[in-house]
């Protein structure tokens, strides 16, 4: 039985179809990567994934398990999400932030276990100067690091992150991408979308390829990466673009 | 300002303005004679028991179902500026008067006329989760603007009605200036059967509301049910407002104040925020009945005209600091 | 069924009632219509006497060629003529009807519209003072001049319709050269106005809500009272619009610029009431009618006042709307109907004119006698209302309902919405008197209602 498969999944918003075909088989433990040009239906798919979205057709089993037959709560338990754009509509402490990550286990009342849960994560990353800061205020680079600090407190073993790079300067990126790879240390599965070739070199164990919703092709990170599948990912000519054999300069 | 003093701040003041509202009428009573009614209410004048007691009472408790039904629809809408009046909902429980007034029917039974506004509170909120529901996704501006358009449907039909009837035109006008000045112990009743579970629902599901304020995918990321969410809000605003509109017609601005006011002190604690909604907005509301009985006294200004003299100031305020955000 | 079985012989006497009746119905004397004008003077004496009313002169009459000459200035002021004087032609005008009359100082000639006539007497002036010829004056206004040899007197008698300028009381003036056929009335308190001056045939239109007397019903409608319809209005094409506040002011200065003579007031209390009447009594020529209305309602009221004086005065609170409950302040007249008819309004001390009364208030001014003015309340409910038991009225059952149109309407009825708030107020003592005065008509109305 597959870890997390993802079967004949089709989507369509607005009379567009947005993903068609779509047929992944991830493994526990495992980082996989969705690469592929702006609108190719990434975030649709990592959606769907978290149950935030429902396809047309197909379906999502964990461990043999349709998803949608699970509970709310008890997806959360599993999936957590690192979305592309952190953002809350109310100002809140930093600290009231990190504790919805235990939404999933609440039952009515915060307790003081969860709150104990929550202040030692954020001993252990060093943050205890933040917890009292409206979260609203952060920098976009804490704010990330911060939403994937919940995901720990939220305990899930598939941990699902959207493009977690694009507004970070270094400092930042390489913070979060050395807690990407302890992550990985520790046995979870990740699930991402990048669009960086150095992060996925670093981070990933396979990579889908998609263009207009469709998948080109699934492989290993060192195989896959060919300006060949390049060029034909984003219409562009990628072989004369640079005369390297190699893109990762 | 320390968080602790300004809820000291609040009991000490919601203690002070019962007191001086108990006290304060057209018949008089020292602040010794309303303590010893409190212990023993039956022994105690008649006025005090039937009409000013339940008077005060309920001008606080309307001040509290308004300033949950609007922490409710700001935690809804993800919206500091909404308010249960916005999406509609008074404007159903006007339309139901004004429909039933037109029939005839506003004499069936004892409380005919304030029924119906519940009803057509409870009516409206379902309108509008149908509404959004055909559109797909039921997102805040989809239900703004169900909301938007069923205020501008109801208010039109009444206004049809009230010239299309006789005696309806002068009474319906009347019925927006209700207030406190003819409530009763029976309203009472009804009053704290409907916020009770209210609030304890509401209480129950504050982790909820708080996941939800990270925004709906989010929320939905750290398992909430957000259709469960919605419907259950939705409910609980039209059951808040329904009642308040039974009981004393139509008050604005109080749900908008309060959860702002708590907010911009206490953050994002839905526990923290209901609690503390109850006693700021009883307090506020309490306050507000107060002073629209003792400005002209005897002439009675009814109470929604003073929120709005609060209230509207507030908004603007409100609306400019949002750009802040 | 019964066949009538009609005599030959009987026939042509039949024939002939059928006749005459016909004769009756078309061929219909001209009734005496508008103000009847009567003009006594007694020759040597000091004073003359005009509709029953002695009057002084501002200067003794003359005789000039064996003809009476009077200053003018006294026959204008009863007959409620307005002169003008043209100094450069040293001439006289005023209106008679719709013609104007233009006479002058020492000419033997006058002009009635473009028409050149004789005069008897040339006008002069003595003592500051235009004297004119009586039989000229009684010409000119074609009335009737009659000489009585044996008594030395002089009658002059007729219908006469003296042009006025009203002014009401949005600022508008309209002169009426004639009296106004084609009336369009604006609220139902102008409805019965007009009704009671007997202007019938007169009324062309009337809004939805004017609903009394029974004829008004059968009146073409308008519209509403704060809506009446522009174009219909103007389809009747009335000669009078008789407006009141409440009717939208952008509707009647349309009107106005659509050229339709359009007047409205605002009564305030039920001496504006009686002055309003008279001027639409003086309008539409019928000052007598106006005039015994008016005197009718203030006798009415004198003795309903007189009676309330002997009573003793009672505790009232008027409610007219029980959500939020709501009473009549001090200005309204409502108060004053109230006072007088021997009541104590206890709302008198609340601001405003519509106060906001809490039910405490009501409570510690414990009224007497609680009169409902507002259609659909339940006597039994007000009974029930929690922490009103103790309240005199409530505990005596004195809760009573009254016809709001009676009271509402500033208007012909009004004297009799005060008698039924006296009634009211005084039911308890009345049962008692009545037992005294079996024969006064004043207990007997018309309309009582009671609910006790």
């Amino acid at each position: 039985m597959d870890y997390l498969e993802i079967k004949d999944i089709y989507f369509s918003y607005q009379s567009r179809e947005v993903l068609k075909n779509i047929n992944i088989s991830i493994n526990k433990g495992e980082s996989i990567t969705i690469f592929g040009p702006n609108g190719s239906g990434k975030t649709t798919l990592l959606k769907i994934i978290l149950g935030i979205l429902k396809p047309d057709e197909g379906k999502i089993f964990f461990k043999g398990k349709d998803i949608l037959k699970f509970s709310e709560r008890e997806r959360a338990k599993i999936f957590s999400y690192v979305p592309q754009k952190v953002y809350t509509f109310f100002p809140m402490s930093t600290f009231d932030y990190l504790i919805l990550g235990r939404t999933p286990y609440i039952n009515g009342f915060i307790k003081k276990e969860d709150k104990e849960i929550v202040l030692n994560w954020i001993e252990k990353f060093n943050l205890d100067y933040i917890k009292d800061l409206n979260f609203q205020f952060l920098s976009e680079g804490e704010k990330q690091l911060i939403t994937l600090i919940r995901t720990f407190i939220q305990g899930s073993e598939v941990i699902i992150l959207d493009e977690p790079l694009t507004h970070l300067d270094l400092k930042y990126r390489f913070k979060i991408l050395n807690i990407l790879k302890k992550i990985k240390e520790m046995g979870k599965t990740i699930i991402s979308v990048f669009h960086d070739l150095e992060s996925i070199k670093n981070i990933s164990d396979r990579v889908v390829l998609i263009k207009n919703g469709k998948i080109l092709e699934i492989g290993e990170v060192d195989k896959i990466l060919t300006k060949e599948n390049l060029t034909i990912l984003f219409d562009e000519d990628f072989i004369k673009f640079t005369k390297a054999e190699s893109l990762f300069l | 300002m320390n968080k602790k003093i300004f809820v000291l701040i609040l009991i000490f003041l919601t203690i002070i303005i019962f007191l001086l509202s108990m006290s304060f009428g057209s018949k008089s009573y020292s602040f010794l004679e309303i303590i010893k009614f409190l212990l023993n209410p039956k022994e105690g004048d008649e006025l005090l028991l039937k009409i000013r007691f339940p008077r005060v009472l309920s001008s606080f408790l309307v001040g509290a179902s308004l300033s949950i039904a609007g922490l409710l629809s700001q935690t809804l809408f993800l919206n500091p500026l909404a308010d249960p009046f916005l999406f509609g909902i008074s404007s159903g429980a006007n339309f139901f008067v004004t429909l039933s007034l037109f029939l005839g029917l506003d004499m069936i039974f004892k409380f005919s006329l304030s029924f119906f506004s519940f009803l057509g509170a409870l009516f409206t909120t379902f309108i509008i989760l149908l509404i959004s529901r055909m559109k797909g996704k039921i997102t805040p501006l989809n239900l703004l603007l169900a909301g938007i358009a069923l205020s501008y449907l109801f208010s039109s039909i009444s206004s049809f009605l009230t010239i299309w009837g006789r005696d309806v035109l002068n009474k319906s006008v009347f019925w927006t200036l209700t207030g406190f000045s003819t409530v009763n112990i029976d309203k009472i009743y009804i009053l704290i059967l409907i916020l009770i579970p209210a609030t304890i629902f509401s209480i129950l599901l504050n982790v909820q509301l708080d996941a939800y304020s990270l925004g709906e995918d989010e929320a939905v990321s750290v398992g909430v049910n957000i259709k469960f969410l919605k419907s259950i809000l939705l409910f609980l605003i039209a059951l808040l407002t329904g009642v308040s509109v039974y009981v004393s017609g139509i008050i604005g601005f109080i749900g908008l104040m309060v959860p702002n006011i708590l907010r911009s002190l206490f953050g994002l604690n839905h526990l923290k925020l209901i609690s503390l909604s109850i006693l700021l907005g009883g307090l506020l509301l309490m306050s507000s009945d107060l002073i629209g009985r003792f400005i002209l006294f005897p002439t009675e200004i009814p109470v929604s005209i003073i929120t709005s003299f609060l209230g509207a100031p507030f908004f603007f305020y409100l609306l400019f600091k949002k750009r802040s955000y | 069924m019964k066949k009538l079985l009609i005599s030959s012989s009987k026939k042509p006497l039949i024939l002939l009632f059928i006749l005459l009746l016909s004769f009756t119905i078309f061929i219909n004397p001209k009734t005496s219509n508008g103000w009847g004008v009567n003009f006594v003077y007694n020759l040597g004496e000091k004073v003359f006497v005009f509709n029953g009313v002695k009057n002084s002169f501002s200067n003794e009459p003359i005789v000039l060629n064996g003809r009476l000459t009077i200053p003018l200035r006294d026959l204008a002021r009863v007959f409620e003529i307005e002169i003008s004087w043209n100094e450069n032609e040293k001439s006289v005008e005023f209106f008679v009807g719709k013609e104007k009359v233009k006479l002058f100082i020492g000419k033997d000639f006058y002009y009635y519209g473009n028409e050149k006539k004789s005069l008897l007497i040339k006008p002069f002036i003595y003592k500051n003072l235009t004297y004119l010829g009586l039989r000229d004056f009684s010409d000119i206004l074609n009335l009737k001049l009659e000489w009585n040899n044996i008594k030395k007197s002089i009658y002059i008698s007729g219908n006469f319709y003296p042009v006025v300028k009203i002014k009401d009381d949005l600022g508008n003036e309209i002169t009426f050269y004639e009296p106004p056929k084609r009336i369009v009335s604006l609220a139902p308190s102008n409805t019965e106005i007009l009704f009671a001056l007997g202007l019938n045939k007169e009324i062309i239109g009337v809004t939805e809500y004017c609903d009394y007397p029974d004829d008004a019903k059968n009146k073409e409608k308008i519209g509403g009272f704060s809506n009446p319809n522009l174009e219909k209005i103007y389809s009747l094409k009335p000669d009078f619009v008789f407006g009141v506040r409440g009717n939208p002011k952008e509707t009647l200065i349309n009107l106005t610029k659509l050229k339709i003579d359009v007047l409205a007031y605002d009564p305030k209390n039920l001496d504006d009431l009686f002055n309003l009447i008279i001027t639409v009594g003086k309008i539409t020529d019928k000052r007598e009618e106006a005039y015994n209305l008016v005197s009718k309602m203030k006798e009415k009221r004198d003795s309903i006042v007189e009676k309330a004086d002997k009573l003793k005065k009672k505790k009232v609170y008027l409610e007219i709307w029980n959500n939020p409950y709501m009473s009549v302040g001090e200005n309204t007249y409502l108060n004053k109907l109230i006072e007088d008819a021997g009541g104590i309004n206890i709302a008198k001390k609340a601001k405003g004119d519509w106060p906001i009364l809490s039910q405490e208030f009501i409570i510690t001014e414990n009224p007497e006698v609680i009169i409902i003015a507002y259609m659909g309340q339940n006597i039994e409910e007000v009974l029930k209302r929690p922490g009103w038991e103790n309240i005199d009225a409530v505990k005596n059952k004195r809760i009573y309902y009254i016809n709001p149109d009676l009271i509402y309407r500033l208007g012909p009825r009004i004297i009799d919405g005060m008698e039924e708030l006296f009634n009211l107020i005084h039911k308890e003592d009345l049962k008692e008197i009545l037992k005294e005065e079996k024969n006064s008509s004043l207990f007997y109305k018309k309309g009582f209602v009671s609910i006790s």
